[in-house]
């Protein structure tokens, strides 16, 4: 009778210890996971899926005034904070009830953080058009903070005249210019425009990537150029242009191919009987990136229906590459364009679908897992109605409760 | 009355419920086998037999009950940072009952395995999300694995065979949409299941040298969901009749496999010199090259004018998932370091190497696998001493395994690849305890 006592005891207390161990064990090791199991560590690699960010109420980072249009925002961080250096263009109706752009010059907003701006200098320009060469538009900044502290920036000058440098040795509220552009377009198919410059520095060179070919004046005044080129410099005011057969312009003068044309439909491009003048693709932004210890070099871009004055229907696009100019272009399932948001317009009862125009994007890594761009948008009917032109954001991936504007 | 109850649970485990065996293929089940290294095909004699080699539970008592529990972290990372693959937990039942007739052992047992947090949880990934194949959504899968074996020739050849249960949930939304009515309609879904046999058999030529082989059925899970939309006419104004587009019916069929477990083919050898050392070797074939793409894909029909006015997309590709078929290797010791009447100790451990049968991720999918090592260790409590309760000993047996993934970096073709190159690699470490009641 008393060892059966016993045996009782010793069952209850193993399944006692047994009972504590497990909740000890549920308590102690580790963490849930999250409610899918796994999905919130996915990589990030700053391709897709964007969402374009709502600044409270749908309000643009940037939103140009009436007769304005903001476009080519070039984001970066420097000197510890977030920027957004930005083309803005002053446009005027004319007879045919379009606008088209008078001058242009360059501002300056400082982030309070990686998403709210605000206009530095009470909304003075920072650069504008002061050689002749520039005629009267300067705009499509890049920049790059150096060693130094001081920035350089390579902008668009003229219509489609060439490419500028200056540098700021006060955070970019003054820029000493070089005397005349340090670009010009000098290749056959560039069709004398080279313009829109976006430029990093890797690997000891500067290497540049920028429009060219015809250049379009859109309705939103801006020039669109069709497709894109490659140069490279030890010192950022002699480039030498390359393609990816291997032609440079040191050694093959002006016969060096453009790097990228329009391809995809939604590039305008044609695709029974191509033609690189058909569609376009433009406003490149280069951003090197690191996956798994391997470089890639992402190149946004707009990629447009010139030529329609109404619905440009421009959206953002991506590709990459594995050296500096061999791209690859996103496939156009499930990816490209990778920024091309709709909005659903009730008219007479029947949905139609318009899409904004996205455009000029400019992209940074603010963190491991997070990509920010910055691009141009109007919406379809701005010309119309007055609606909004500025300065967007999109960030990769989108916020967990948000869906993908992609 | 005891035996009633048993044999009633038994019955009552044996119906097919909504179960899946991966748990078992990844991390094994029960804390012996896991502790020498889930080297258990010619060892066997308790519960977890069902999953290792079913024709070794007549080597269990006539009637026991196992209750289990394990825990643990599943810390894989991708391009240096925790996966957040949620933690291995969850209970484990078995139960062996059998009887001695014309002096040959016959036993029938079931070993269920449930999760703690989730009964079931379906994972549809989207086309190119990483999955890592033998661990993603892991813990929230039931798995019973029940059947029964028997001796052929006594003390020498047994046989047993077992069915490991998998269900189905099929179904979809029936739905209406009207400008007049509103929309209406209902979810419906039922539960299928699915059993996929596991055949063994074990001999003992000589009595300290054992063989074990074991066949288990490939395991498919698979979700179809038939979606039915009814889409009314639509209006330019409400009442005002004019019809805009004619009423139409959109069938979206949405079909995946959710998982799959391979065909496997398992050698084992047990060396038991004497009563107190058992050495085990096991080699597995896994035969992966039978798995199908894990992804969802869909069909879509739309009649009536809406379906003249929208795009179709284009079909989705299914991505291969390019698996091949692998050899896996697995050895364990058990040492029995205190011997008495009242109490005995053993000491376990073991080693198990599976071999990735995942080929390198170049393209849209990312089926995430590398070499994995797996490290079990464990200790086993045997206590003789209540014999006016429980004629046969009982035991707890605890363990530790450690799930190793080496370091692999899944390079991509395309350099627009949404989710970029993966590096992966990292660990999953788990605890866990068996309590087995004998009553036999």
């Amino acid at each position: 009778m008393r060892a059966k006592s016993y045996a009782k005891i010793a069952i209850w207390t193993i399944t006692a210890l047994v009972t504590a161990f497990a909740a000890a064990t549920h308590i102690a090791c580790g963490t849930q996971g999250d409610i899918i199991g796994g999905t919130t560590a996915w990589p990030v690699s700053g391709t897709k899926p964007w969402a374009k960010l709502d600044l409270g109420d749908g309000v643009l980072a940037l939103l140009a005034p009436e007769g304005e249009v903001y476009l080519e925002p070039c984001l970066i961080k420097a000197l510890g904070h977030h920027w957004i250096y930005f083309e803005r263009r002053v446009v005027e109706a004319r007879e045919d009830g379009l606008d088209y752009a008078t001058h242009s010059e360059i501002l300056v907003a400082k982030g309070r953080n990686a998403f709210d701006y605000e206009i530095e200098y009470d909304g003075l320009p920072v650069l504008y058009p002061t050689q002749d060469w520039e005629g009267e538009f300067v705009g499509a900044p890049t920049i790059l903070q150096r060693e130094d502290n001081s920035l350089v920036m390579w902008y668009a000058g003229g219509v489609a005249a060439g490419i500028g440098r200056a540098i700021s040795h006060d955070g970019g509220e003054t820029w000493e210019k070089d005397d005349g552009p340090v670009m010009v377009a000098d290749q056959k198919w560039e069709r004398g425009f080279v313009g829109a410059p976006s430029v990093i520095y890797h690997n000891h060179l500067f290497r540049m990537y920028y429009s060219g070919g015809e250049v379009t004046e859109t309705s939103t005044g801006q020039f669109a150029g069709r497709l894109i080129g490659y140069a490279d410099s030890p010192d950022g005011i002699h480039w030498t242009k390359r393609d990816h057969l291997g032609n440079n312009s040191k050694d093959d003068g002006n016969n060096v191919f453009y790097i990228m044309g329009p391809t995809q439909f939604w590039e305008g491009a044609d695709e029974v009987n191509p033609d690189p003048y058909i569609g376009g693709v433009n406003s490149p932004a280069a951003l090197m990136t690191n996956q798994a210890g391997r470089n890639v070099l992402l190149l946004y871009y707009g990629g447009n229906l010139v030529g329609d004055p109404i619905l440009h229907e421009m959206s953002v696009g991506v590709a990459g590459a594995y050296d500096y100019n061999t791209f690859t272009k996103a496939p156009i399932i499930e990816m490209n364009p990778v920024v091309n948001q709709n909005f659903d317009l009730n008219l007479w009862g029947i949905s139609e679908y318009l899409g904004y125009s996205e455009y000029s994007p400019s992209v940074i890594q603010v963190t491991f897992d997070l990509f920010l761009m910055a691009f141009a948008q109007t919406d379809p009917l701005a010309e119309l109605t007055g609606g909004s032109r500025g300065i967007g954001l999109a960030q990769n991936p989108p916020p967990r409760d948000a869906a993908a504007g992609g | 009355m005891r035996r009633l109850l048993a044999g009633l649970t038994l019955f009552a485990l044996l119906i097919p419920a909504a179960a899946w065996a991966t748990p078992y293929d990844t991390f094994g089940t029960g804390a012996r086998s896991i502790g020498m290294g889930m080297a258990y095909g010619a060892v066997g004699g308790d519960a977890s037999a069902m999953h290792y080699n079913p024709a070794t539970i007549v080597k269990a008592s006539t009637f026991q009950l196992e209750f289990g529990y394990r825990v643990g972290d599943i810390a894989l990372e991708m391009n240096d940072r925790q996966s957040d693959i949620d933690q291995d937990r969850g209970f484990t039942l078995g139960v062996v009952i059998g009887k001695t007739l014309l002096a040959r052992q016959f036993r029938i047992g079931v070993n269920v395995y449930t999760p703690d947090d989730h009964f079931m949880r379906f994972y549809l990934p989207q086309r190119t999300a990483p999955v890592f194949l033998r661990y993603t959504n892991i813990n929230h899968m039931q798995a019973t694995i029940t059947g029964g074996a028997f001796e052929i020739v006594p003390d020498i050849w047994s046989i047993g065979f077992g069915s490991s249960f998998v269900s189905s949930n099929t179904g979809g939304v029936d739905f209406l949409l009207s400008e007049d009515e509103g929309a209406r309609g209902n979810l419906v879904t039922r539960l299928a299941s699915k059993a996929t046999p596991v055949i063994g058999t074990y001999v003992e030529p000589l009595e300290w040298l054992h063989f074990g082989l074991t066949y288990r059925e490939k395991r498919e899970q698979s979700l179809g969901l038939p979606n039915r939309i009814d889409l009314g006419n639509l209006k330019v104004f409400k009442d005002n009749g004019i019809i805009v587009f004619q009423e139409g019916l959109e069938i979206l069929q949405v079909n995946s496999s959710t998982h799959f477990s391979p065909r496997q083919i398992n050698l084992a050898m047990a060396v038991e010199p004497n009563d107190s050392f058992i050495w085990s070797l096991d080699a597995t074939h896994y035969k992966y090259s039978e798995m199908k793409s894990n992804v969802a894909f869909s069909v879509a029909n739309l009649t009536g004018d809406l379906g003249q006015v929208l795009p179709s997309d284009p079909p989705l590709l299914i991505p291969e998932p390019k698996t091949h078929d692998v050899w896996g290797v697995a050895t364990g010791v058990e040492y029995k370091a205190i011997d008495n009447p009242k109490f005995q100790l053993h000491t376990r451990a073991g080693y198990n190497f599976r071999p990735t049968p995942v080929a390198e991720q170049t393209d849209v999918s990312n089926l995430l696998d590398s070499d994995t090592h797996i490290i079990g260790a464990g200790l086993g409590f045997t206590f003789a001493d209540f014999s006016e309760v429980f004629p046969a000993p009982i035991t707890l047996d605890i363990f530790n395994q450690f799930h190793y993934m080496e370091e692999r970096t899944m390079r991509k073709h395309d350099p627009t690849n949404d989710f970029g190159d993966v590096k992966i690699g990292g660990y999953a470490n788990s605890i866990g305890a068996t309590f087995i009641l004998r009553f036999n």
